[in-house]
């Protein structure tokens, strides 16, 4: 349906490239198995190579988004059209977002991790982040 | 790559695998794998440790009901975090995710006076979970090794003792002979009124047949 070179899909932003992610996500992703590959090209920053072109497994990419906004993913709940991800936001303090596609987007494997990636960051984090920083 | 190659990548995969499978993912703390080596070395009587805790959290299953899972998860991972600080970090010790919301910690006999001094600690353990403010506890039941009961039977003893505490409202309790020739009974019913579903642990000889009331509405079962 959408070009995954494009940035957008449906309006919402697609998964950031391995290449843009932080060393320590890098790392995180390589232990967990989420991505192989020679770890010094990765983390040295050289950005050319096929694999540091891809997209960041979804996991990885909302970790990364996360962790930019000093906040921990610390558990993840894939489903097939849908995902939940617990957060911590403080010593004890936790919360849950979900991001689920509507039926009827007949989008591929990719397309949908993009969709479920950008709905998260755009639709659904938006409404939660506002609260999280009253109540902290 | 040469055949020595691929035999070296195969350990370090192997050796990456039985790292990660001695740790719980959820908590952190140890797998039940890791706690099967400790628990041979205590059988073996060549284990550093030789008290076998017991614990569970309190309603956990109305939390999970209640809350979603995934409170259930993070009041899992809370728990985690303060044992490893507290049992592991303060006390020495090493803990253990066993299955579920039961945990197992290893002790040594002088540790024991300290870890009874922190179990209170446990007994409401907050935390916040999307805006809300809850709390989960846990209940503890603990064995000391006599130097010819494997760690199985040690184990068994401080589930025991730990139902014990649960029946009784303690926080904590040692496992005695007393609890081995009183074992608790669980008996249940149904009210036929309400329909609430009711069980109950009670000391063998204290146990009536059969529930006579319903603790609800008060009625004859």
């Amino acid at each position: 349906m959408n070009s995954s070179q494009e940035d957008t899909i449906l309006g919402l932003p697609r998964r950031p490239r391995i290449a843009d992610a932080s060393a320590s996500t890098i790392l995180w992703a390589i232990a967990g198995g989420l991505i192989a590959g020679p770890v010094g090209v990765l983390v040295g920053g050289a950005a050319g190579n096929a694999l540091a072109n891809q997209r960041q497994p979804l996991e990885m990419a909302i970790r990364e988004y996360f962790a930019k906004r000093g906040l921990e993913l610390i558990f993840y709940y894939p489903a097939p059209r849908a995902f939940k991800a617990t957060f911590r936001y403080g010593a004890n303090a936790y919360w849950t977002v979900e991001s689920v596609m509507p039926d009827g987007l007949p989008l591929s494997s990719e397309d949908s991790a993009d969709w479920l990636y950008g709905n998260l960051i755009q639709n659904e984090l938006p409404q939660v982040l506002p609260r999280i920083q009253r109540a902290s | 790559m040469s055949l020595d190659e691929t035999i070296e990548r195969l350990e370090k995969f192997v050796a990456e695998v039985r790292q990660a499978s001695l740790v719980d993912e959820m908590t952190g703390l140890g797998s039940i794998i890791a706690l099967s080596q400790e628990g041979r070395l205590i059988s073996e009587a060549v284990s550093e440790f030789d008290v076998v805790v017991f614990g569970d959290l309190n309603d956990f299953k109305h939390l999970n009901d209640d809350h979603t899972h995934a409170a259930g998860d993070v009041a899992l991972k809370t728990v985690g975090e303060l044992m490893l600080r507290i049992f592991v970090g303060t006390f020495q010790g090493n803990a253990f995710r066993q299955s579920g919301d039961e945990f197992v910690i290893l002790l040594k006999q002088d540790s024991v006076a300290g870890f009874l001094s922190s179990v209170p600690s446990f007994a409401r353990i907050p935390f916040s979970y999307n805006n809300e403010g809850l709390e989960t506890g846990m209940t503890f039941g603990y064995a000391r090794s006599d130097g010819k009961t494997g760690f199985d039977d040690l184990l068994e003893r401080a589930d025991v003792a730990c139902q014990f505490a649960k029946a009784d409202g303690n926080a904590a309790s040692e496992w005695t002979e007393h609890m081995k020739l009183n074992p608790l009974v669980r008996i249940g019913g149904r009210c036929r009124k309400c329909g609430a579903k009711i069980s109950c642990n009670i000391p063998k000889s204290d146990a009536p047949r059969e529930l006579k009331f319903c603790p609800c509405c008060g009625e004859s079962l």
